[in-house]
């Protein structure tokens, strides 16, 4: 039985490599190539814009995410970006129509953790068509990212108790002297 | 006494609000810079995007298949120069993918179920090269050495050699695949980055 399952299955028993799609070419292109956003605090926030252009005669659906490049294949000086849940995409996934462009908006929000002060890293934000040919192009951003101080939560917060409680005690020493007054 | 104390809450919540917006500014972090470096962009431009061995006929175990190593032309657009990484993945059939599978190998030996994906960029000294999986650590073997980099607006020709793996199984001294007439896909992931 075995042996004659393989018969029908092997009457030509030869593959192919082949792709689905007849596209013969493709173009696509990204702006900027690089982004560099200085002095982001811990617990700060920013958002810049990149560009997708997309020169083919047919829209192409693109995935956005993050990935974590090896130190040789980072700029000089820069560390690994810890967490790439701290980067979003708006949209996540976008279509570009074709011989046209599309804004992607990318958030880059830092924990307020002061451990994240002071840092010099690199992300990449890649760009990777959905629609799969057997040749395919995955376009990267360079991301680099310097943290900047941070606040500090110790000094804010004593100053603003100090704050407080020296307001209470100034109403408190008008009421107690205004009240002494009225009582003479 | 009861309204007095009220009062001074009240006197000391509009102090606040009226503070913290200051203490907040003033906390050293400085402004944030953001620098699209030089307006610099690039476009990679792939032609042909595909590749049938034997002109989409079948192919048969342990054969090595090839094209011309001007077969395809890669162009580089916009302003800066690019680095390139070439990697490939497992190829899998179309319609059944879970079902029948070629693993990319990772030594450049072939065997049941492995296969082979080389490059060679024209006039690279390195000759063919062994394509490696495509993995979330990695984007790859370099394209081309930098003494070729095309730089912007340059093109860079390449080809490409597959190598089948062994046969699942052999009947009358002849090699088969343990799926016939069927079609197996895979794909080669070029990425590109600024340099």
């Amino acid at each position: 039985m075995k042996q004659t399952t393989y018969l029908i299955w092997l009457i030509v028993a030869l593959v192919a490599i082949v792709s689905p799609s007849i596209a013969q070419a493709q173009h696509i292109g990204i702006a900027p190539a690089e982004v560099r956003i200085d002095n982001l605090a811990p617990g700060e926030e920013t958002e810049f814009e990149f560009l997708i252009r997309n020169k083919d005669d047919s829209a192409h659906t693109f995935s956005l995410s993050t990935f974590y490049p090896e130190e040789s294949e980072r700029r000089e000086g820069r560390a690994k970006f810890p967490d790439g849940s701290w980067i979003s995409f708006s949209p996540q996934s976008v279509e570009v129509e074709a011989n046209s462009d599309t804004k992607v908006k990318v958030s880059v929000a830092i924990p307020s953790d002061r451990k994240w002060a002071g840092k010099e890293w690199e992300i990449w934000l890649r760009v990777s068509p959905e629609d799969k040919e057997f040749l395919v192009v995955n376009y990267y951003i360079r991301l680099l990212v310097s943290t900047g101080q941070g606040l500090e939560a110790g000094p804010k917060i004593g100053l603003i108790v100090g704050i407080a409680v020296a307001v209470f005690l100034l109403g408190y020493g008008v009421y107690y002297f205004r009240r002494r007054a009225k009582a003479k | 006494m009861k309204a007095g104390i009220i009062s001074m809450l009240l006197a000391t919540i509009l102090a606040l609000v009226v503070c913290l917006p200051v203490v907040a500014q003033d906390d050293g972090s400085g402004t944030i810079t953001i620098t699209m470096t030089g307006a610099s962009e690039f476009s990679i431009n792939l032609e042909p995007t595909e590749w049938k061995p034997v002109g989409g006929e079948a192919v048969t175990p342990n054969t090595l298949y090839e094209t011309a190593t001007t077969w395809c032309t890669l162009t580089v657009g916009g302003n800066c120069n690019v680095n390139a990484y070439v990697a490939g993945e497992d190829a899998v059939w179309v319609e059944d993918p879970s079902a029948y599978s070629w693993t990319l190998s990772s030594n450049g030996e072939n065997d049941i179920g492995v296969y082979v994906l080389w490059f060679k960029v024209k006039d690279d000294e390195r000759g063919y090269v062994l394509i490696p999986e495509l993995s979330q650590d990695s984007p790859g073997v370099d394209f081309y050495p930098s003494s070729l980099s095309p730089g912007p607006d340059g093109a860079k020709q390449f080809g490409l050699k597959l190598l089948t793996p062994e046969a699942d199984f052999a009947k009358d001294g002849v090699g088969y695949f343990s799926v016939g007439d069927a079609t197996v896909e895979t794909h080669v992931t070029i990425s590109a980055v600024a340099a």
